[in-house]
């Protein structure tokens, strides 16, 4: 019984520690620049959107609410992405960087049947051979492929995260091709 | 006046509460974050993990040898509503299987736990005769479909396409439960390295939860009651010779929101097609994961 009150005083002092503290602390104190770092970081996705993998350059990434589409004036878009340059520690067993293109179309709001995809493309753009549906939202995503002592590797699939914070999924790029051409 | 319990808390809302509780709960929502980190990984098209154990090392990568593939042994657990149909109370025409019984099984993924807690709420009605365990209709409906061997198919495929890896199928060996993890050490000195462990453990639909509830992620559910097909996978390689478990990841594999009538269309069509995306995508994903991807520290958003 005595332990158990113990354990209220201590819970109890420590809510009254840090809820009314009696000196002021300044907000460079890690008490609160530890939570508000942290704070910023895992909220952020809901207002910039990150990506990881390659970067894309068209269809460009929507600058905030990842997981909107980006509407473009063609069925036939001619993706591109910024080329990869193989981290200085690779590039001794690195040779020649290739890119994948994968287009898949959305099926109620979800990635759904792989539509488009190419392998090893030599140039980091890639102009669509097979017309797309108009007005049809499509997921669209890049990576590199490289040789590594002789071994196939490749990057994660590149793509764009909204939050941070809890199990969401991550995205892949989205666009809508236009009503009518 | 009653003594407080804690006489310094005041109820007063200054700025400089509201502002610590920002922090604290910015605190919580990251430690919330780094548990996360510790889930399933998300399966292609849904490209990247949240953190999770490391992807294999190079050097162990360049000496898996000769690997055994092998699927679990028994089906995937089937959360269906509960009680679920006895098998006494089949009906005639899922006897022997048929679209009929699938459709009856989709019924009962559909009315799972979340749809009988929800009913359990609103209605004493709720049938309380528990004698027939609820997943055993389900695994005799569902076992047409040989969701396993269907996945280790798909695997093998993936694997001869995509890598120069030499595999054989161990259509015999395999974890014989959900949480069953077999060491090889039997097949010791039978010409294997490693094996590659792929186990289907849950089959299940799913509400819509938390931020699917909001917009802009409303607009994609259907209106009235949805569910989606969630399909978990252990993967698991493990070094034959060591008995040591070298790699452990779950992959877990989703579909989209449809109501139950949609599910049900043209026999079924979009929840086989469903299950036939998942292991296309579950494949893809767990070859890439043990044998492609390079291992590049997550640094901003740039590799």
């Amino acid at each position: 019984m005595k332990n158990r009150k113990g354990k209220k005083e201590i819970i109890g002092s420590v809510l009254t520690a840090f809820l009314r503290p009696k000196k002021v602390v300044s907000l460079k104190s890690p008490v609160f620049f530890v939570p508000l770092v942290i704070l910023l970081h895992t909220t952020s996705g809901c207002f910039f959107a990150h990506y990881y993998g390659l970067e894309p350059l068209y269809p460009p990434m929507p600058t905030s609410n990842a997981g909107r589409a980006r509407a473009i004036n063609s069925l036939t878009p001619t993706f591109s992405w910024k080329p990869w340059d193989p981290p200085q520690k690779l590039t001794h067993g690195t040779q020649e960087v290739t890119y994948d293109l994968l287009v898949l179309i959305e099926d109620k709001g979800w990635p759904g049947e792989v539509i488009y995809e190419r392998k090893a493309l030599s140039s980091p753009s890639h102009t669509i051979e097979v017309p797309l549906n108009p007005a049809t939202t499509y997921y669209w995503s890049v990576r590199a492929r490289f040789s590594l002592h002789g071994k196939t590797r490749v990057t994660h699939w590149s793509g764009q995260e909204a939050f941070l914070l809890s199990s969401h999924p991550s995205f892949l790029f989205k666009f809508k091709t236009p009503n009518d051409i | 006046m009653p003594r407080r319990k804690f006489p310094n808390l005041s109820t007063r809302c200054s700025c400089q509460t509201l502002l610590r509780a920002v922090l604290m709960t910015g605190l919580l929502v990251g430690v919330v974050g780094c548990v996360n980190g510790k889930l399933p990984v998300y399966v292609f098209p849904l490209p990247q993990s949240f953190g999770g154990p490391p992807l294999l090392d190079e050097d162990i990568r360049n000496n898996l040898g000769r690997i055994g593939l092998v699927t679990g042994q028994a089906p995937p657990h089937i959360e269906a509503a509960s009680p679920g149909i006895r098998i006494a109370d089949i009906p005639p025409a899922c006897r022997p299987w048929s679209t009929a019984c699938l459709l009856l099984a989709i019924d009962q993924l559909y009315n799972s736990e979340y749809q009988a807690r929800e009913l359990s709420i609103f209605s004493d009605n709720t049938p309380q005769d528990h004698s027939q365990p609820p997943s055993e209709f389900m695994q005799v409906a569902l076992a047409p479909l040989g969701m396993q061997a269907t996945l280790r198919d798909h695997l093998e495929g993936e694997i001869r396409q995509q890598t120069d890896m030499a595999v054989v199928t161990l259509k015999e060996e395999g974890p014989k439960g959900k949480d069953d993890k077999p060491t090889f050490s039997h097949i010791r000195g039978k010409g294997l390295n490693t094996i590659l462990e792929v186990n289907i453990q849950t089959l299940k639909m799913h509400p819509p939860l938390g931020f699917y509830q909001r917009k802009p992620w409303k607009s994609i559910l259907p209106p009235g009651p949805a569910r989606n097909v969630r399909v978990d996978v252990r993967t698991r390689v493990v070094d034959v010779d060591k008995g040591e478990e070298l790699f452990f990841r779950k992959f877990s594999c989703f579909s989209p929101f449809r109501s139950r009538q949609e599910w049900g269309v043209t026999d079924a069509e979009p929840f086989l097609s469903s299950l036939n995306l998942c292991y296309q995508h579950l494949s893809k994903k767990i070859v890439e994961e043990i044998f492609l991807i390079y291992a590049f520290p997550k640094a901003g958003g740039q590799i």
